[in-house]
């Protein structure tokens, strides 16, 4: 394997919280919300607590215009050489459960193609041309998954360049599904807080350019884990986390005192945010920040791991920790989560994924101050 | 990019219907674990078994996913009665392997791949890049889509409704003996078409090489 740096050259992204990573980053450090109440997606009549994008434009709309901004934004002509990689767990799950609703419960009219998790690629490979694509579906890791096999093949000298996609839409499955496993909040989740109530179902789109070609951010270590448990919680110790979140510092040949800042999963559950915080106070001795943006964006479930990585990257270029919206009281005193915004240095940033089935993904970004 | 892969254990089973004889109560003795299992997971636990899994990274390949869960899932949602939190959570394409980590506690990494009919290949891409750090890994690809109602969706008319293929590999620099020239199986999902034609081939050699091109 040659030893390749892996840089971020270009992204994009989209969610309730805003239409592009600057929005969002702005979203999140003024604590605005794109999590709002709606009714018609609970089938019990109930208003749901999600993160809707405006209807005005389509997904696959914003889906091909969030990769046209990548395009456009980096020193690439066009996609030709470029692997797709795009990282779902819905996939074209909203668009078959509408037309199965349309045709009165009949599946005459589900095409595979559209209801697929390979309806994502389809879409972009209809306006984009690549060398090749592959979908990852591992539930709320999708994207974290994708973007760990765009850094091994990266590495490898497969590729120049590889695009990875995470993207998810709100579907009568996830939120119904998350209701029936009684996480799903009714208000906007508060990640961290002592009093949370769960969390909220929300959709996104981010776009990654990963490059072997420098820029100011290094995407530098990925670590795996499986915890081996439960298929919806996790261990309850974290085990699982402290795994994924070892072996990224072991492939970013860092110590555990490197890491300034962590992106926690941070659902808002209960399960998750007690195991995730605990296994971050085990292997961080020195208490690094900690926080959650997923009471600003919602949980956008496959999408989330490059969403987040892009607010991961916001951090690191704004030198900016964003506060805890929500937070009141700390479940885990000496967790270090912020209540108000911070102006510090930071230089490397950890970011969590988890899903179900204990897969979990951890990811390590990096400010480049001097490549000489 | 072309890798070769060392094919150290194979295995593939199908049915019409339901593979039979997957020794269920052998390999998963814990009856409330051995309930919760979906098809697919049966047939995960099973290859591995065939395959001399001793708890290596793994991937996963998929094309429909849990059908029978989702189902479910979209059945009560059109039919607007309660939701079953075990088909949601059974739902995702990742459950399978999810469930064989829990029986085999696996805490390696595990990840699925999902592109229709280009599902297999994506499994042996992938499979090759995780095989170059020098692990052994475990290659699953199945499909498992028997429900009421797939006469509608099963326009291919693809005959047994269930099948999967395993391997076992590691990465080596012998010269392969194998290579995918993309045979079809009008009885078997497109989705497992070059695992198949790869277990096909690699079954009649002793020293079985797979030459794959990423």
């Amino acid at each position: 394997m040659e030893n390749k740096k892996i840089y971020i050259e270009s992204m994009s992204a989209c969610c309730s919280a805003g239409y592009s990573s600057a929005d969002i980053f702005k979203s999140i450090l003024s604590g605005t919300s794109g999590v709002k109440k709606h009714r018609g997606y609970l089938i019990n009549g109930d208003a749901s607590a999600i993160g809707k994008m405006n209807d005005t434009i389509s997904f696959d709309s914003l889906l091909c215009e969030k990769v046209e901004e990548v395009l456009v934004t980096s020193s690439l002509e066009n996609f030709k050489d470029t692997l797709l990689l795009v990282g779902t767990s819905v996939g074209g799950m909203t668009w078959a459960e509408k037309q199965f609703i349309e045709d009165k419960g009949s599946y005459a009219n589900i095409k595979l193609e559209k209801q697929s998790m390979q309806s994502i690629s389809l879409t972009l490979k209809r306006q984009f041309e690549f060398k090749d694509a592959i979908t990852f579906s591992t539930a709320c890791t999708s994207s974290s998954n994708a973007m760990v096999f765009a850094k091994e093949i990266l590495e490898a000298g497969a590729y120049a360049d590889v695009l990875v996609v995470g993207a998810d839409s709100i579907s009568y499955t996830t939120v119904n599904g998350f209701n029936a496993l009684g996480v799903l909040s009714k208000e906007c989740s508060t990640p961290f807080d002592a009093e949370r109530t769960g969390m909220n179902v929300a959709e996104g789109i981010g776009v990654l350019l990963l490059s072997t070609k420098a820029s100011d951010i290094q995407l530098l270590g990925v670590g795996c884990s499986s915890d081996a448990y439960n298929i919806t919680h996790p261990q309850p110790e974290g085990n699982g986390a402290q795994l994924a979140m070892h072996n990224a510092l072991k492939d970013a040949s860092l110590e555990t005192e490197e890491i300034d800042y962590i992106n926690a999963h941070g659902t808002g559950t209960v399960a998750n945010d007690s195991s995730e915080g605990k296994a971050i106070l085990a292997l961080f001795p020195h208490h690094p920040y900690v926080g959650s943006t997923k009471s600003i964006t919602g949980h956008t479930l496959g999408a989330c791991g490059v969403i987040e990585a892009i607010i991961s990257i916001e951090v690191l270029k704004q030198q900016m920790i964003p506060a805890n919206l929500g937070l009141k009281t700390r479940e885990l005193e000496t967790l270090n989560t912020i209540q108000n915004n911070k102006q510090v240095e930071v230089n490397t940033v950890l970011s969590n994924a988890f899903a179900f089935g204990g897969n979990n993904v951890s990811i390590i970004l990096q400010r480049v101050v001097d490549e000489n | 990019m072309k890798i070769n892969l060392k094919i150290l254990g194979l295995a593939y089973v199908s049915a019409d219907e339901k593979c039979d004889n997957l020794e269920e109560k052998v390999l998963v003795p814990n009856m409330m674990v051995r309930r919760r299992l979906t098809r697919s997971a049966k047939i995960a636990v099973y290859l591995a078994s065939k395959v001399g899994y001793t708890n290596e990274k793994i991937v996963f390949g998929s094309a429909y996913g849990e059908v029978q869960a989702t189902v479910g899932v979209i059945e009560s949602i059109y039919n607007k009665t309660a939701l079953s939190p075990t088909a949601f959570q059974n739902s995702v394409h990742n459950t399978p392997v999810s469930y064989l980590s829990i029986i085999s506690e696996n805490t390696a990494e595990i990840t699925t791949v999902s592109d229709l009919y280009d599902t297999s290949l994506s499994v042996l891409k992938t499979a090759a890049i995780k095989a170059l750090k020098g692990d052994k890994i475990l290659l699953l690809n199945i499909d498992a889509f028997l429900f009421n109602g797939v006469e509608q969706l099963n326009t291919c008319g693809v005959s047994q409704l269930e099948s999967g293929v395993g391997f076992l590999v590691e990465m080596t620099t012998d010269e392969a003996n194998i290579f995918i020239e993309n045979r079809k199986n009008k009885n078997i999902s497109p989705s497992l078409w070059q695992m198949l034609e790869v277990y096909e081939k690699a079954i009649v050699h002793k020293n079985a090489i797979l030459s794959v091109d990423v």
